[in-house]
């Protein structure tokens, strides 16, 4: 990944900050988040619920919902700055070039229509195809997920669907147009864990065909190792550490990070003692410094009032924390 | 578990679940539903085989009582009642009907496109409604009426502008119950147009609300236009318009109480049909209904 520079990603997030219109005042919620995504390369986004990892996602479409406002930063994919991006354009270029798959099936399909129907009405929506050839193009996208019987799946309604069969056609609806670059939003949450395995695998079949670049949200771990070729991991609204996924997982520097994975339990070590994080701090009631500092067991005075931008420690990993070095001593000493 | 639950109600909005429905329906609301249907017959056949056209002067002698050969008597100018309730039927109605219609496809569109859009346009747009809304309809509809020639062209207008403003505030209130559904906003992040969202997305799931209003507004409309044409600013003469003959027949009321017997008892049965049958289907469909005054 090391030749990949900035002039060749498929999609570049620079300084993203995002606010929401929160009891009469803007209230941030992503912070200067910056990464790239190349290339065939799938990017992990982890984080807990509420950190702001699908709000990022949604931002890669130019895309914030309503009450809320894109503070600085910037999305360039193409050539062009998605949020500087007029609805007009921007309906271009969402669901043909980027698309998404939600995380639930069951209330992103449209309950009163077939979900054939849907399929060509996204076709329709980009110009695609219209007319008899839609109809074609669905069952063959139907096909291309591995629904059985697609001409019959396509005639029936959502609710007739089992929750793999729902994720399916989302899947075929996503594949509608020509994406280079896929966000996936927690896709098999709502799956049971067979489902969910058959989803992955199909998902990493269609990437490699196609040659997609993926943006994979989640909070669970077990499933980023498996899919994500680098992590990047998020705490309240900002990047805290960014890297390989293998490298991420054997050697994580940031405090949140390490405690994350050692919280994992594992079958090997049933008994072992787990790490207790707690949960998120308020919005308001975040530091000016580091956001994760009143959560760290290393804090010091000072981590409160200096922020923590993402410096990069050595090949491809960023971390923000300065302090990571003393940690990764201390934590040494403690675990040995 | 609970998504698929809403799933399947809002499935319920299409004729094969209401003729399900129908077979389950208490006996209010199938008497309710067997009137409405013989009115609409009235209203379709009623000149293959009403006995006098309904301006036909002196079929009989002027007020004759009831009898077999005319089973509501006859007027001050000998014309036979029963042919003019009969023939009357499809007046009322088709003014009603297409009241309605009018009032549910423009107010539905408003409704849908107020909920979607919302910020300062839904803002305006509400406090804009509201002032129509606030205005007593009968009191600008005769000024209105009274103004300009009657003819049913204008009534229809006329009542559809009252009926606007009220169908869009109940359509964008369940819209908003809409919007913000996930298949909502990802239909907006796989490009589709507003137009799109709004027609397929959106109104094929407050279809339950729009038809009930479509019902609802008919009933009203019924009474409303009646009323207009009994104050004389509706329906003008020779109409056998029942709003009208009341009032036609309100000045020998005591000669011949049957001139105002015949249209009355049409008009009340209808109404009174038309709302039970719109109690019933909201019952069905799991709407309660809001009642309002007409005046």
């Amino acid at each position: 990944m090391s030749d990949n520079t900035s002039a060749n990603a498929v999609v570049q997030v620079e300084a993203l900050t995002v606010d929401f219109w929160e009891r009469q005042a803007w209230l941030n919620v992503v912070n200067r988040v910056s990464f790239s995504i190349y290339p065939g390369e799938t990017l992990g986004l982890a984080g807990e619920s509420g950190c702001g990892k699908s709000t990022t996602g949604y931002a890669l479409f130019g895309y914030r919902r309503p009450g809320s406002r894109f503070r600085e930063g910037a999305i360039h994919f193409e050539g062009r700055n998605l949020l500087t991006q007029s609805e007009t354009e921007l309906r271009a270029i969402r669901g043909d070039k980027i698309c998404l798959v939600p995380q639930n099936p069951a209330t992103t399909l449209t309950p009163s229509m077939r979900v054939g129907q849907q399929v060509v009405k996204a076709l329709e929506a980009h110009h695609i195809c219209s007319g008899r050839e839609a109809d074609e193009r669905t069952i063959d996208l139907f096909a291309q997920v591995g629904l059985p019987q697609p001409k019959a799946i396509a005639k029936r309604y959502p609710f007739q669907l089992s929750g793999g069969q729902q994720q399916r056609v989302v899947i075929a609806m996503a594949l509608a147009g020509n994406p280079t670059l896929v966000v996936l939003d927690e896709p098999t949450t709502a799956l049971d864990v067979t489902t969910q395995a058959r989803i992955l695998k199909l998902l990493a079949r269609l990437q490699a065909e196609r040659g997609m670049s993926a943006l994979y949200v989640t909070h669970n771990l077990g499933v980023m190792a498996q899919v994500a070729d680098r992590v990047a991991v998020m705490y309240a609204g900002e990047l805290v550490e960014v890297a390989p996924t293998a490298e991420l997982f054997q050697n994580p520097l940031h405090p949140y990070t390490r405690g994350l994975i050692a919280a994992v339990p594992r079958l090997s070590a049933p008994n072992e003692s787990k790490v207790k994080l707690r949960g998120l701090l308020r919005r308001e009631e975040l530091p000016q410094g580091c956001r994760f500092a009143p959560r760290c067991p290393f804090a010091q005075f000072e981590c409160f009032t200096r922020p923590q931008p993402l410096i990069t420690e050595g090949k491809d990993h960023q971390v923000a924390c300065w302090l990571w070095q003393s940690v990764a001593e201390k934590q040494g000493v403690a675990d040995g | 578990m609970a998504t698929t639950t809403t799933t399947l109600e809002r499935r319920a909005i299409w004729p094969k679940s209401l003729l399900a429905s129908l077979r389950l329906s208490s006996p209010v609301f199938l008497i309710a539903t067997t009137l409405l249907v013989v009115h609409f017959l009235v209203a379709l056949t009623g000149p293959f085989w009403a006995p006098y056209a309904a301006t036909e002067m002196l079929v009989g002698k002027t007020y004759e009582p009831p009898s077999s050969r005319h089973l509501l008597g006859t007027d001050n100018f000998g014309r036979d009642i029963f042919s003019r309730v009969v023939l009357g039927e499809r007046v009322v109605l088709s003014l009603a009907l297409s009241s309605a219609f009018i009032a549910v496809v423009f107010g539905s569109a408003i409704g849908i496109l107020l909920a979607y859009t919302l910020g300062w346009v839904d803002l305006l747009a509400m406090r804009a409604i509201e002032i129509i809304i606030s205005i007593p309809p009968l009191i600008l509809a005769l000024l209105v009426l009274g103004a300009l020639s009657p003819s049913y062209v204008l009534i229809v207008l006329t009542v559809a502008f009252f009926y606007i403003p009220r169908v869009a505030t109940v359509i964008r209130a369940a819209t908003l119950d809409v919007v913000t559904e996930d298949f909502v906003t990802i239909a907006r992040l796989r490009g589709e147009s507003a137009w799109s969202i709004g027609a397929r997305e959106l109104l094929p799931n407050v279809m339950i609300s729009v038809f009930v209003e479509f019902s609802l507004r008919t009933g009203y409309a019924v009474l409303f236009i009646g009323g207009l044409s009994f104050l004389g600013f509706g329906a003008p003469p020779p109409s056998p318009e029942w709003g009208l003959m009341i009032n036609e027949g309100r000045s020998y009321i005591s000669a011949a109480p049957w001139a105002v017997l015949g249209p009355s008892l049409a008009l009340a049965s209808l109404v009174i049909a038309v709302s039970l049958f719109t109690e019933g289907l909201g019952e069905r469909l799991g709407l309660s209904i809001r009642r309002e005054r007409v005046g």
